[in-house]
This record gives structure tokens, C-alpha cells and sequence, in this order.
């Protein structure tokens, strides 16, 4: 966005110009940042059109190929080396993969709340780096607490 | 009410700019398409590369016989597969059976997004690309979990289960250390944590500035992309092939595509976040100073940053694919513990340092 205010010196003397606008003018000043925000996310939306396109459209391909008349049930049973699958495929699954996510959820939020944090240091000093500071000591003893309960021992 | 000339002439530039952002959105199809074609023919060559490198340290010969030297290796690979009976387990669920692979696929492509190959030849330049790449990469085990749990099989939900593990455990200690490079850049653009190493050269890399991270990065990353060392989800030995078991055909082809996009994708990253993405890095020169004409400049210039970038990407694939063939495979125990417990602390006490190092120079 730098670059596209600085290569347009209109755009500029535009944004100076409706600082001290009516309302007609701010809503063109509206119609500008959303014209500029458009401009950045537009490759993300057709983007985000074409790569399902990508993905799904392999899935269909094989179609005209294939032929319908040679399932029989032990092409379609679960593998299991060579034996019949025993049991059922959704039986209970090792607890410990449970604590896993909810240890997760923890330090998720705590690295997206310092990217706003990390990014201008100059601008907030050190009265906002303390803040943060104090934000992942109460997180770190939490951590803490959780590694000497083993609550992520074991697998 | 009194409109005078210079506002006459901002409103009448401001129309046409507006104009010309619509029909920005239409012509950016083209570069879109471009990227995927050129993401095609890089999977091609990864493929490629690694069996051929796979087959150097195993002392064999590799691809030979589809096309020259075995480039074609990897067509040959995906037509097969793309002419192979879709087979859909029994009493499992069909629809998340068919959308697992895309949805993985989906969200390694679009961090292609953010990757700058040159000053303005990126296809975003958002002000927040590393973030939206991390936000992105957190979907991929949406997709592996549904792959799991819909093949109705014991193993393959155990496999889906140790992925999804797998990739979220690792996936904070890559955070943290991308944060610590948007730290010292003061700027989550991708283009500019580029332009932030361009001042020194050879010497203003990040990889100098963060040393510890690069190693953290590169551990991180290859467990991100489930490659050995890490590859326990597709140990032959154990799971067979993991949450890939039951998939046959295009769909197997695309758990295939996304190992290896996800490879490039990292290691592409490392280059733009570590290794000074497109900055020809002999300090204190600059290579375009005996050049006058500006246009020819301008293809130059493209052409050297998307050289530059990826020979430095591939040297980073190099070093995975060597790493896979050498190294043996850790358990998951010892996996999550890595995680958890030895990188974590390490990406917090190096967040730390960098923000105290950057508060003692303010």
C-alpha cells in the first residue's frame, strides 16, 4: 500500500483534501479505502475461487475412466494386512491424544496477540513491551504448571 | 456550492482509479494462472529431484525411462494415478472422504499467495503476509483429521489423530520464530522482511541476526510437512501409510501433491524469511548500476530475483531431501516432547532476547 500512495501523488493531495470534507466527500474517502482494500485482497478472493477449483477438479477426472461393475467387499472392507478388519474402525482412540489440541489452544492466542505486539517496537516503547511482558509470564506459568503435572508426557 | 479546479482534477483522478482497480481484479486472473503453472512444473522438478538425490545416497540408479534423464518421472506418476479406480471405503464417510485431500491442498496453495519473488512480483502484498501463511497452514490438519477419521480403519484414524498432533504441536514454535524475524523487519510483509535484509548484502541476512531460528525454522518446518525425521505418520512399518491408507487413485495423487508443495512452500519461506529472498547478496555492490536502459532493467531485474530466490529455495530442499534419506525416524513420544518441551522454551527465550536487543537499540 506504500508504494501505490506514493506513485499516485493524486491520491495524496485527495486524502489532504477530504480531511476538511462534507459528507459527500467522505464517502468518496470511504469509497477510496475500499476501492484500496479491494485492490489488496482482490487476488485472494479469485484466488480463493481457482485453487478449489485446483483440488476438486481432479476428483472428478477419473470418472469417465473408471468401471462400475468390479467392487466386491473385500476391495471396499478397511485394511488390515491382509486379515478381516476387526471391530469397528471409530473404537476408542489413546486419551492422550486429547490433551494434545487443548494444550494448543492455550499459546495459539498467546503468539497471535504479540504479532500486533511484535511488529512496531519503535512506536510503543518500553512502557508497551513491559505490558506484554507481563502477559507471557502469566501464560509461562501456566506452561509451567502444566509440564510438571506431565499433562504432555507419554505421547 | 463552489468546487474548485483542484478538486475537479483529485475527483477526475479519483474516478479512474477506481476503474482501474475493478479491472485490476479481472487481469489479476493472469498472474494467478501463471503461479500455478509455474507451481506445477517446480512440483514436477521436486519430485524429480528426489528420487534422484534418493537415488545417489542409496548408491542406485533413478528415474530413467519416463522421458529424458527421467524428468517426466512425476506425469507419468499422475496420469497413472488419474486413471486409477476411486475406491471409497464401505461404511465410511463418503463426503469427508472426498473433501480431506482437497482441503489440505486447498491451504498449502494459498500460501503461494504471499511469497515475493521480486519487489512488486508478489501476488499479495498484504501488510500482514507471514501471518496470513501461518493462519493458512493451521487448516492442513482439518484436512489430514478428516482424511483419518472418514476411512472408517483403525490405523488410518490413528494416523490422522498423530498428524494432527503432530502439525499443531510444531506448529508454535514456528510462530514464535517468524515473529521474532517480523520483530527485527518491524513489519509482517513479506516484501519488506525482504527489503529489511537488502542493506548489507551477504551480510545482512537474517539467518546471521537469528541463528538459532534458522535451525528452529528448518526442524519446525520439516515436521510441518511430515518428512523425516518426522514422518511417523506414514511408517510403513507401523501405520502402513497412515490417514493415506484407503485413498487410491487422484486422491492419493493429491496427499502426494501436498508433501511437496508444502516442502516447497517452506522452503521458500525460509528463503525470504532467513536467506534474503531476492537480494543478490555480494554487499555493497550494486549489480544494476552499469546498466542505463531502464525497461531492459526492469525484465533483468524479474529475472534475477526469481532465479535468485529459487536457487536459494532449492538449496533449501536439497537439504531436506538429504536430511530424509540420512536420518532415522523419531517416535512420537520423542516427537511432541521435541515439541513441547525443548523448542517452545526456546522460541520463547529467543523472542525475549530479540525484543530486549531491539529495545536496547531504540
Amino acid at each position: 500500500m506504500k508504494s501505490f500512495s506514493g506513485s499516485n501523488p493524486h491520491l495524496s493531495v485527495f486524502f489532504s483534501v477530504c480531511r476538511s470534507a462534507s459528507k459527500e466527500r467522505r464517502e468518496e474517502s470511504e469509497r477510496t479505502k475500499w476501492a484500496l482494500v479491494m485492490s489488496e485482497f482482490a487476488p485472494i478472493c479469485i484466488y480463493l475461487v481457482i485453487s478449489p477449483l485446483v483440488s476438486l477438479i481432479p476428483l472428478g477426472v477419473p470418472f469417465p475412466f473408471a468401471s462400475n461393475s468390479s467392487t466386491y467387499p473385500e476391495k471396499l472392507s478397511a485394511y488390515e494386512c491382509g486379515s478381516d478388519p476387526s471391530g469397528d474402525g471409530r473404537s476408542r482412540f489413546d486419551i492422550r491424544f486429547y490433551p494434545v489440541p487443548i494444550l494448543f489452544i492455550i499459546p495459539d492466542p498467546e503468539v497471535t496477540f504479540s504479532f500486533p505486539w511484535a511488529v512496531p517496537p519503535n512506536k510503543i516503547d518500553l512502557f508497551g513491551s513491559w505490558s506484554m511482558m507481563a502477559f507471557l509470564l502469566i501464560l509461562m506459568i501456566g506452561s509451567l504448571y502444566e509440564w510438571k503435572r506431565g499433562a504432555s508426557d507419554r505421547e | 456550492m463552489i468546487i474548485d479546479s483542484v478538486e475537479v482534477e483529485t475527483i477526475n483522478s479519483f474516478s479512474k482509479l477506481e476503474l482501474l482497480k475493478e479491472v485490476y481484479g479481472l487481469i489479476s486472473i493472469l498472474p494467478i494462472l501463471t503461479l500455478l503453472l509455474g507451481i506445477t512444473i517446480e512440483v514436477l522438478v521436486i519430485v524429480w529431484l528426489e528420487r534422484e538425490i534418493s537415488a545417489s545416497i542409496q548408491q542406485r540408479i533413478g528415474p530413467e525411462y519416463a522421458g529424458p534423464l527421467g524428468l517426466l518421472q512425476a506425469i507419468a506418476d499422475g496420469t497413472k494415478l488419474l486413471l486409477k479406480e476411486d475406491i471409497l471405503p464401505s461404511r465410511g464417510d463418503i463426503s469427508l472422504f472426498s473433501i480431506g485431500p482437497s482441503i489440505a491442498v486447498i491451504s498449502v496453495l494459498l500460501s503461494f499467495l504471499v511469497i515475493p519473488l521480486g519487489y512488486h512480483f508478489v501476488l499479495a502484498d498484504l501488510s500482514i503476509g507471514v501471518f496470513l501463511w501461518i493462519a493458512i497452514s493451521s487448516i492442513a490438519p482439518i484436512g489430514l483429521l478428516m482424511a483419518g477419521y472418514s476411512s472408517n480403519n483403525k490405523y488410518s484414524f490413528s494416523g490422522g489423530l498423530r498428524a494432527a498432533a503432530q502439525s499443531i504441536s510444531y506448529e508454535i514454535p514456528l510462530t514464535f520464530f517468524v515473529l521474532a524475524i517480523s520483530l527485527l523487519s518491524n513489519s509482517s510483509s513479506t516484501v519488506d522482511i525482504v527489503e529489511a535484509q537488502s542493506k548489507y548484502g551477504f551480510f545482512g541476512w537474517n539467518i546471521w541476526r537469528q541463528p538459532i531460528g534458522f535451525l528452529v525454522f528448518l526442524i519446525s518446518s520439516l515436521a510441518e510437512c511430515e518428512r523425516l525425521p518426522f514422518d511417523l505418520l506414514e511408517a510403513e512399518e507401523e501405520l502402513v501409510a497412515g490417514y493415506q491408507t484407503e485413498y487410491s487413485g487422484i486422491k492419493y495423487g493429491l496427499f502426494y501433491l501436498v508433501s511437496y508443495l508444502n516442502l516447497l512452500v517452506s522452503s521458500l519461506f525460509v528463503t525470504v524469511l532467513y536467506l534474503g529472498g531476492w537480494n543478490l547478496s555480494i554487499p555493497y555492490i550494486s549489480f544494476f548500476d552499469f546498466f542505463q536502459m531502464n525497461k531492459a532493467v526492469g525484465i533483468l531485474e524479474m529475472t534475477m530475483g526469481i532465479f535468485i530466490t529459487l536457487t536459494k529455495a532449492y538449496l533449501f530442499l536439497f537439504i531436506s531431501i538429504t536430511i530424509r534419506w540420512t536420518l532415522p525416524r523419531m517416535r512420537m513420544d520423542q516427537l511432541l516432547n521435541l515439541g513441547w518441551k525443548f523448542l517452545l522454551p526456546i522460541s520463547l527465550g529467543n523472542l525475549l532476547l530479540t525484543t530486549s536487543s531491539q529495545l536496547v537499540s531504540l
